[in-house]
């Protein structure tokens, strides 16, 4: 069985092609949460092996997001899915914990050498 | 301070001598105790109340009544020490009271009048219009950092402004 | 950047003082080569330094002395003092630009015209030094060693210059010897990547705690601005897992590929490359500077060798020389720098903490509890240990300062065409860092004085029967908890008789109270202030000039100086000073509502008078003690706040001294004896006569530290304030 993933983002669209891209590759989708809050909820819920993030979200922000799993569970793998030119905020999110990073609009294989990788 | 634009705030910490009411630039307030134990110094200014221990660092504190040459009001229970940055040295400033923080609109801060006869305008920053009430704001560096005589006259405008 | 600029200062004055040192060898003995290597070295270090810096001045400079040193070298020009002065104005210069870093520029005429002036130093050898360095810039620069591991394919010593500066070399070779490697870290990453900056920050943290990036190419701006292609590389020392580091930057999205490679053996290749040509006096900034064009049959290792041979003039002293240079090196690793106020603000908690035990223990005693007064004791013991412990961090050598007395006293002695050897022992002796960077100037003036008036000239000492060169001891030991040093010489020492004609000229004392002193205590006047003016010195045989001024700098350090010295053969100066400033012992008096503490250096001893014992002599009240007359003042009417107050039954006075003058203060209380940490007024205070600084106590309260020195040195103890007597 693939490896159980939460996407984070609010954009439905983003979220549909993420899943596609995903579900492609062998991962199982195992949510998908709008915000950063629910994010955290899910991620509590779920138990995903992975997770992507975006960053700019209403309600909760990604970074928040990051920081509150990473608290939660020190060992969460989380890639951050992020728009171009937020490169402060993405070294702000792989300082926070994420493992690593990808930029928006990407070529699908890249996400998902980036999982594999997280997931080691 | 002046040079804001018109929309800027800028907040004050008001307080009292007397019946004079001033105002200090809250980003050089560093914070306000209550009257404490002060060591006097010998041999210096008349003005300079001694030195208290502010968390271990040692800062001299200035009556602003003596400074002013006013008779020497009672400390009590409103008397406080407004501790104030002057060129990156903490300073004590010993005040009747401190009444409130207010804000200023920057246009509400006027410049010092300079046609009145007998003001040390120079020794002002400006003057603070709120309401019926006027505060006026030291130039706390240039009354701390001079040796010459200061008396309150010189520096409260009275009915010299409307 | 402000990192490199701290690492420049603190090698750059290395350097400098290595060049001072090594300058006055130099000049002392002109046939030791080695004095020569090594100022060639250090301003060849500096030049490359400069260099990496930005500093175009410094680099400028240091070049054209280079180029002076090398025509020295190559036996073009000889050693001759006026030229090792155009080198010391040299070394100054660079100093002065070092210290101004900021302000460089102002000195660009400055230094273009001592560029000129050791150019055409060097011009006059020029013809005679041509021949043999023209022959040496022939000889291919670097040699390799057979049978090494092939490096990397890109990696070879083109790579190796183009990659690094001269510093950057240097620094590689300060690594291997500490045991270190070096890595070449090479990443691509996959085509089309974006936020590129970002992934190189990942390959660099991953990096993180596993060894030290010394160098990044492109520089750490411009992958900061992502300002590269697709690949890049670092420069890594330590000794990391390879395998760990790989895997580290492998698992990062978007990296394509990742290429590591030892660069020991390169550097070791390059490193006996650039010191055989240094040792066969060919010119080494070739050798090192010019980044030699890759691909040329002539670097290959193989065709080194011949050239190798030929160019291998002397290398077993050479060899030795760098043994010694590793050996010092490594010692100097052991030490980590710390900035100075961070040591400050241990060193003043450390004092809290021991003024709060003090405190606490004498709780613990009130409380009468067996175990408690057990384990305070112990905590007594530990926070003391602490605190000594502590206190070691501050401690520098006092080579410190003694390190720029050669070159001052060949200086003045040429001015004075006085023959001087100085002579420096203990320069090993530690103490307190804000003591050290003090005491300067006081020996600054002692040696002087010694100079200009102890030594005599070279026929007056012949004629003497001495030694036509004079001897100047500058001497440095620990005695308990202070630190001896004296200076000596052996020159013609002061006469009191003439002392005692000045005394009197100048109303320091009265004829009677002259012919009371002995000689020791006629020497001792020249520390009065107004002894010593300028018309007195020549008079005096030489001694005075600002004699004052050393008893109050050293006083300021609550420190004591005294003077010894025989008609004749010599004067001797012992200044004796605290180990350490930041914390001392006091005592605690009461005067009115007031408390102060009086440092127990500055007392002499505690005693009770009666009023009937107190006589007014001049308008000054005095006390007898032991034959001795002491004026007598309270110590609120010496800080004028307050009178003294009459009518009392006993009176506690402490004995004070400073300098010679020594006087009794009345208080109202003696409070014991505290252990207090200095704290400076604060600068928007002026300076008050008889306080020296302030303390909290552990109460929170504020207390004033007297300054005895000055309390007794403007009269205020004898004399008191005018209009105060009754």
């Amino acid at each position: 069985m693939g490896k159980k993933v939460l996407i984070t983002d609010d954009t439905a669209f983003m979220r549909m092609t993420l899943r596609n891209v995903l579900e492609k590759n062998g991962f199982e989708v195992a949510g998908e949460a709008e915000d950063g809050q629910q994010a955290v909820d899910k991620y509590e819920a779920i138990k995903p092996d992975l997770v992507t993030m975006d960053i700019t979200m209403p309600n909760m922000d990604g970074i928040t997001a990051i920081k509150t799993i990473m608290q939660r569970d020190p060992n969460a793998k989380i890639v951050v899915v992020s728009a171009m030119g937020q490169k402060a905020l993405v070294i702000e999110a792989l300082n926070s914990g994420a493992k690593d990073f990808i930029v928006k609009p990407f070529q699908p294989d890249r996400i998902v050498e980036a999982l594999q990788k997280v997931a080691g | 301070m002046m040079g804001k634009s018109e929309h800027t705030e800028i907040q004050m910490v008001a307080f009292k001598l007397e019946n004079e009411e001033f105002a200090v630039d809250i980003q050089q307030v560093r914070e306000v105790l209550k009257m404490t134990q002060v060591t006097p110094l010998p041999q210096s200014a008349h003005y300079i109340e001694g030195v208290i221990n502010l968390r271990g660092e040692v800062i001299p504190v200035v009556d602003l009544r003596k400074r002013f040459e006013m008779p020497l009001g009672k400390r009590n229970e409103q008397t406080r020490i407004i501790i104030v940055e002057i060129k990156g040295n903490n300073v004590g400033l010993i005040v009747d009271s401190v009444t409130e923080v207010l804000r200023f609109s920057a246009s509400a801060i006027q410049p010092p009048p300079t046609r009145i006869a007998g003001t040390r305008t120079d020794l002002i920053k400006g003057v603070g219009k709120l309401e019926e009430r006027l505060l006026i704001i030291l130039d706390l560096e240039k009354i701390l950092t001079t040796d010459e005589k200061i008396v309150l006259d010189d520096i409260i405008l009275g009915d010299k402004v409307q | 950047m402000e990192e490199y600029r701290d690492l420049f200062l603190a090698e750059a004055r290395d350097y400098l003082q290595s060049m001072t040192d090594h300058l006055l060898d130099m000049e002392r003995d002109p046939h030791d080569t080695g004095h020569l290597t090594e100022i060639f070295r250090s301003a060849h270090s500096l030049k490359g330094m400069a260099g990496t810096m930005g500093y175009e001045l410094i680099s400028g400079l240091t070049h054209a002395m280079e180029t002076l040193l090398d025509s020295l070298r190559s036996g073009g020009v000889d050693v001759e003092r006026e030229m090792v002065s155009l080198l010391f104005e040299a070394v100054d210069l660079v100093q002065i630009m070092v210290d101004n870093l900021d302000n460089q520029e102002v000195y660009r005429d400055d230094v273009q015209e001592l560029e000129k002036k050791l150019l055409a130093w060097q011009g006059k050898g020029k013809a005679k030094g041509a021949a043999a360095s023209d022959s040496m810039e022939a000889a291919p620069p670097a040699a390799g060693q057979p049978g090494e591991a092939e490096p990397a394919p890109a990696l070879d010593l083109a790579y190796f210059h183009e990659t690094f500066n001269d510093y950057e070399k240097e620094m590689l070779k300060d690594v291997l010897d500490k045991g270190e490697l070096i890595y070449h870290i090479h990443v691509w990453l996959r085509e089309g990547s974006l936020l590129k900056s970002v992934r190189a920050y990942m390959v660099l943290k991953a990096l993180e705690g596993q060894c030290e990036i010394i160098k990044t190419v492109p520089s750490m701006q411009e992958l900061d601005e992502g300002l590269f292609e697709r690949d890049f590389y670092f420069i890594v020392v330590g000794n990391p897992v390879i395998e760990e580091i790989r895997r580290a930057i492998e698992g990062i999205a978007e990296i394509e590929r990742v290429e590591i490679a030892p660069l020991r053996d390169l550097v070791l290749e390059q490193e006996t490359a650039a010191v055989d040509a240094a040792a066969a006096t060919a010119a080494p900034e070739k050798a090192q500077d010019r980044p030699q064009p890759s691909g040329t049959e002539a670097e290959r290792p193989g065709a080194e060798l011949p050239a190798q041979a030929d160019g291998r003039a002397e290398p077993a002293p050479v060899e030795a020389k760098k043994a010694g240079l590793n050996a010092q090196k490594r010692a100097a690793e052991k030490t980590v720098r710390v900035e100075t106020a961070k040591l400050d603000t241990l060193v003043n908690l450390v004092g809290e903490l021991i003024i709060n035990r003090t405190r606490v223990v004498e709780l613990g005693k009130m409380a009468g509890d067996e175990l408690l007064s057990a384990s305070l004791e112990q905590l007594e013991r530990i926070t003391t240990d602490l605190q000594n412990a502590v206190m070691t961090l501050r401690m520098v050598p006092i080579k410190q300062v003694f390190d720029r007395f050669p070159r001052m006293v060949r200086d003045l002695s040429i001015e004075k065409n006085k023959g001087v050897e100085l002579v420096i022992s203990g320069e090993e002796t530690e103490l307190d860092r804000t003591i050290v960077n003090q005491i300067g100037d006081p020996l600054v003036h002692l040696l002087r004085n010694a100079v200009d008036h102890g030594i005599e000239t070279p026929e007056e000492r012949q004629q003497r029967g001495k030694n036509p060169a004079g001897t100047i001891v500058l001497e440095a030991h620990h005695e308990g908890s202070h630190v001896v040093v004296s200076v000596s010489d052996d020159g013609r020492g002061i006469d009191p008789e003439i002392i005692k004609k000045k005394a009197l000229e100048k109303g320091i004392a009265s004829r009677d109270e002259l012919a009371e002193m002995t000689a020791d205590e006629l020497i001792q006047l020249i520390f009065r202030s107004g002894f010593s003016t300028s018309s007195v010195v020549t008079d005096v045989s030489g001694r005075g000039v600002g004699m004052d001024v050393v008893k109050t700098g050293v006083e300021a350090l609550n420190g004591t100086v005294e003077v010894k010295s025989e008609k004749g053969s010599g004067t001797h100066f012992i200044l004796r000073l605290p180990l350490t400033l930041a914390i001392i012992r006091t005592l605690m008096v009461r005067a009115g509502n007031e408390i102060y503490a009086i440092p127990i250096e500055a007392i002499r001893e505690n005693i009770f008078v009666e009023p009937r014992e107190i006589k007014t002599i001049n308008q000054v009240r005095v006390i007898t003690l032991r034959e001795e007359v002491l004026p007598l003042n309270s110590l609120s009417e010496a800080l004028e706040m307050g009178s003294f107050e009459e009518g009392r039954e006993v009176y506690p006075v402490v004995v004070v001294k400073a300098g010679n003058k020594k006087a009794g203060l009345v208080v109202d209380e003696l409070l014991g004896q505290q252990e207090i940490v200095i704290k400076s007024l604060s600068s928007f205070i002026n300076e008050i006569k008889g306080i020296a600084g302030a303390t909290v106590l552990g109460d929170g309260r504020v207390t004033l530290i007297l300054d005895v020195a000055s309390l007794l040195e403007d009269g205020r103890v004898s004399i008191g304030k005018k209009g105060s007597y009754h």
